[in-house]
């Protein structure tokens, strides 16, 4: 019990050991991290993205083609069904759309999509947490007798894998939207505190008091999941 | 000191090594694609806060400035006239007192 609390997987630097890119030889796709990303432009993505800010259409496309796949890694971190990832990758990219005209030609364009990405994440937690709080519990109601039935759950390629992600993301659950996004980053992403600071306009101090908590409530939830 | 293989740490970190690789469903891309084509053809709303009439009735931005500097001004002036006034009080009172007294 005490051990956990000063121990490598839940302290200051607990992906360092899981989730750095020379400890993730297991992990196929590379990390979404900002901080892994060049911070100069693309000249492919910008003359795309000035494209379409100009009204091509074939550059729109081209521009969901070349970066659909890392969004859509990103925001399966974050969601809970294959229905809620087709709507979070589709709203991500309509605020894409929507905000276009306001992106500037200097800032690197997938940092400025990530951003978007994270935000549309953070916004689903946010939803679910206040649909949670409203939803009645399945079975208290006097006539009914069975819980609905759950989704089927999409084995996906590697079962062991989609169950390992299924219960971190059940344990994730019982943390405010903040800290889900924050600990969702950092743990299943390999984000650091900093490009989470960065991303979400907090202060570094703040973040890691949050992830500092965050991780505190975790490591009891987790206790409570498993006997040990 | 090295973490025992069976303890909640190993169990966690061993349990994070498999959550992070679960790659996601393949998504449809043309159905992306048309999406977005279809909300960048979409006219787009007004964005001013109010109606074009109020905006054009009540410049908000300027007004807003206006008010805060004419309350500024206004607080600056009233605080130095109620100085001048507490300074001049006593010598009042002083020429009040060398005429007289107040009737």
């Amino acid at each position: 019990m005490l051990v956990l609390a000063k121990s490598p997987a839940f302290t200051s630097t607990p992906s360092r050991a899981i989730a750095s890119p020379s400890a993730r030889s297991s992990v196929d796709s590379p990390s979404s991290s900002p901080s892994s990303r060049s911070d100069t432009p693309d000249p492919d993505d910008s003359a795309c993205a000035t494209r379409a800010q100009a009204g091509d259409m074939s550059a729109l496309d081209e521009l969901v083609a070349r970066h659909h796949a890392a969004i859509t890694r990103l925001l399966w971190r974050f969601a809970r069904s294959r229905a809620d990832l087709d709507d979070l990758v589709q709203e991500t990219f309509l605020r894409m759309v929507r905000g276009l005209p306001g992106w500037r030609p200097h800032l690197p364009f997938s940092h400025w999509l990530l951003r978007i990405a994270t935000n549309t994440g953070r916004d689903y937690f946010r939803r679910r947490r206040v649909r949670d709080r409203w939803q009645v519990p399945a079975g208290s109601s006097p006539g009914e007798t069975d819980a609905p039935t759950p989704e089927a759950v999409d084995p996906g390629a590697d079962p062991a894998a989609r169950a390992a992600s299924e219960e971190v993301k059940h344990l994730l659950d019982h943390l405010s939207p903040d800290e889900r996004a924050l600990l969702t980053l950092h743990h299943l992403e390999g984000w650091g505190l900093a490009d989470i600071a960065r991303n979400y306009g907090w202060t570094l101090t703040a973040t890691k008091l949050r992830a500092w908590r965050a991780r505190r409530r975790l490591r009891a939830l987790y206790e409570s999941a498993s006997p040990s | 000191m090295k973490t025992p293989p069976d303890s909640p740490d190993s169990r966690w970190e061993n349990l994070l090594r498999r959550a992070q690789a679960d790659q996601p469903p393949a998504l449809d891309l043309p159905s992306l694609q048309r999406a977005a084509r279809a909300e960048a053809r979409r006219p787009r709303p007004d964005e001013r806060p109010a109606s074009p009439a109020w905006t054009a009735l009540l410049p908000f931005r300027p007004l807003l400035s206006t008010c805060l500097a004419g309350t500024c001004a206004f607080g600056v002036l009233a605080s130095w006239q109620v100085w001048e006034w507490w300074q001049v009080l006593p010598w009042a009172q002083l020429l009040a007192a060398s005429q007289g007294g107040a009737p």
